[in-house]
């Protein structure tokens, strides 16, 4: 279980350049919940995905994985716990290291990091079994340079790396964001068949507000870095993205979220 | 070009291709500039040459500059993660201080070493010379590094340095500490680099404070033309174009600054070295026209 108490994060605190990105959240995410979330630009989105992942520390308030308080931890002594797939495909993985090695890399996430050699003959089968899922051909081309691959195989790749090793929480960043309709929607119905086959936790940062209904078991509004609509179960499956947008209007009166429609 | 003329740019190929390798390293595989290299060459030749001259054994005065290089790289490194200092800053404050710092171990600005042990008298005295005198004990040291090297960079640490130097965040977000893969990638390069310095001394007989005048030049030249004329897929590819990329950057030297006609001389060295390296850099776009034609 996560729990974020009372999470406040400024930018730049005591300046001209000051910036709130989140004021005061709570969020508890139980074992096994898929959370997406949604919310306008500048609502504090990304900033709470940065803070369970350590990248951005917060100014106040504390944060639990499971019993552990990991607030003032940084992104890399968290990520045994924490696995990210960015929004950007190229951010995900190493182009100049091979599929094999940016594999091998992201299976030891969190482990430490010795002198024995990195790809062994029996990782590199394992490595190319784990591959034939995403049914991209990818397994013949172990050794070939990560850069080479488009974006949507890169995002793809980047979602079995994070999910290679056991992980307390997913963060999934508009991950499909940056990718075409076909290719997003392939690395969209991949995700959703990864967490529901190894139950993982998850949350998901989106823009779609049909995409924040159509997967996950929860949808978290945020607006102004709080969370200001928090719906799941059977209430959640009856909302239409018409609703929500609705929901969004009585909440708040900036119309940013309407202009990027459905 | 003469017989000895070619042996000695061989031996001095093989001796700068440990600065290649360790210029790899931070360069190409960090992707940190770093200019410790031209204080920590010195260095190594500096503490090499000072223990030598007061009785210690040679291999353990080599293993000292070695360390004393890795410690160099290290004060780069730490300078760039903890005061935040652009790595290039960070590189040229090192290697100011060390000239000081190697005036100061040296004693003097020049030790000359003739008729001191050195690992080539120690260990190599027995073996027949090979090609030339010093070929072959300088192709084992290289071949031996270049070994190590190849292998730490397929480690699961080497994979971490080498993830650092391509995406940090990415690095970060596998849980890789990448302040302290800067400092084990520039320590390493810098440890090459002074085992380069305490070579040359050995070889040549004698550490100057001004030896490493150009060192990071030199092995950016090795590592640029290296890429350059062979393909660097792999790393073993890339270490091997390390080695290759020097040899030919010291023959091309030795045969602009010997073979007569071209009217240079001794001086116009560092010229020379940056008109190769630009068209070193220039090659890989040349080819590219050259096969859009055909």
């Amino acid at each position: 279980m996560i729990r974020l108490q009372d999470i406040h994060v400024t930018f730049a605190p005591d300046t001209v350049m000051e910036k709130k990105g989140l004021r005061g959240l709570d969020l508890s995410i139980n074992e096994g919940e898929f959370v997406t979330v949604i919310g306008s630009n500048g609502a504090g989105k990304s900033t709470l995905l940065n803070s369970i992942a350590g990248e951005v520390l917060p100014t106040s308030g504390s944060i639990y994985i499971d019993d552990d308080n990991m607030t003032k931890l940084s992104g890399y002594a968290r990520a045994h716990f924490v696995a990210r797939v960015f929004q950007d495909p190229l951010a995900g993985s190493c182009g100049d290291l091979t599929i094999a090695e940016n594999l091998a890399l992201a299976q030891r996430r969190g482990k430490s990091r010795r002198l024995s050699w990195a790809l062994s003959r029996s990782l590199k089968q394992e490595l190319k079994e784990v591959l034939k899922r995403l049914k991209l051909g990818l397994e013949d081309r172990l050794d070939t340079s990560m850069s080479l691959l488009s974006g949507g195989q890169r995002q793809a790749v980047s979602l079995l790396m994070a999910t290679l090793s056991p992980l307390k929480i997913l963060l999934l960043d508009e991950h499909t964001s940056a990718l075409d309709p076909k290719t997003a929607a392939y690395v969209m119905d991949l995700t959703q068949a990864i967490i529901t086959e190894k139950k993982l936790t998850a949350l998901m940062v989106t823009h779609s507000l049909q995409q924040a209904l159509r997967y996950g078991t929860r949808t978290i509004m945020l607006h102004e870095g709080k969370i200001i609509y928090d719906v799941k179960g059977e209430e959640r499956s009856k909302l239409t993205s018409q609703d929500l947008l609705k929901q969004f209007g009585t909440s708040v009166d900036d119309d940013s979220l309407l202009l990027q429609g459905t | 070009m003469n017989w000895i003329q070619f042996t000695g740019s061989v031996e001095m190929g093989l001796i700068y291709s440990l600065v290649a390798f360790g210029v790899y390293l931070s360069f190409r595989t960090l992707q940190f500039p770093d200019l410790t290299v031209d204080g920590s060459f010195t260095l190594g030749a500096a503490v090499f040459a000072s223990l030598v001259t007061v009785g210690v054994d040679p291999g353990i005065a080599t293993l000292a500059a070695i360390f004393s290089g890795a410690f160099a790289g290290f004060v780069t490194a730490w300078l760039s993660t903890h005061l935040n200092m652009l790595n290039l800053l960070a590189g040229i404050l090192t290697m100011t201080a060390l000239y000081s710092l190697n005036l100061r171990i040296m004693g003097r600005p020049n030790i000359a070493l003739l008729g001191e042990k050195t690992i080539l008298t120690e260990w190599f005295s027995g073996t027949t010379a090979f090609v030339s005198t010093h070929f072959l004990p300088l192709f084992l040291v290289t071949f031996l590094f270049g070994a190590l090297l190849y292998y730490f960079l397929n480690t699961r640490l080497g994979l971490a340095v080498r993830a650092t130097g391509s995406n940090p965040r990415m690095g970060r977000a596998q849980g890789i500490n990448d302040h302290k893969m800067i400092w084990l990638g520039l320590s390493v390069s810098n440890a090459l680099v002074a085992l380069a310095g305490a070579l040359f001394a050995q070889v040549h007989g004698f550490a100057d404070v001004t030896m490493g005048v150009g060192t990071i030049i030199i092995g950016l030249a090795a590592v640029i033309i290296g890429e350059a004329i062979l393909p660097t897929g792999t790393i073993l590819k890339a270490l091997l174009a390390c080695v290759i990329g020097t040899i030919f950057y010291r023959l091309v030297i030795a045969y602009a600054l010997n073979v007569g006609g071209f009217g240079l001389q001794a001086s116009d060295l560092n010229l020379v070295t940056a008109i190769l390296v630009a068209c070193a850099m220039l090659l890989p776009s040349l080819k590219r026209r050259v096969k859009a034609f055909s």
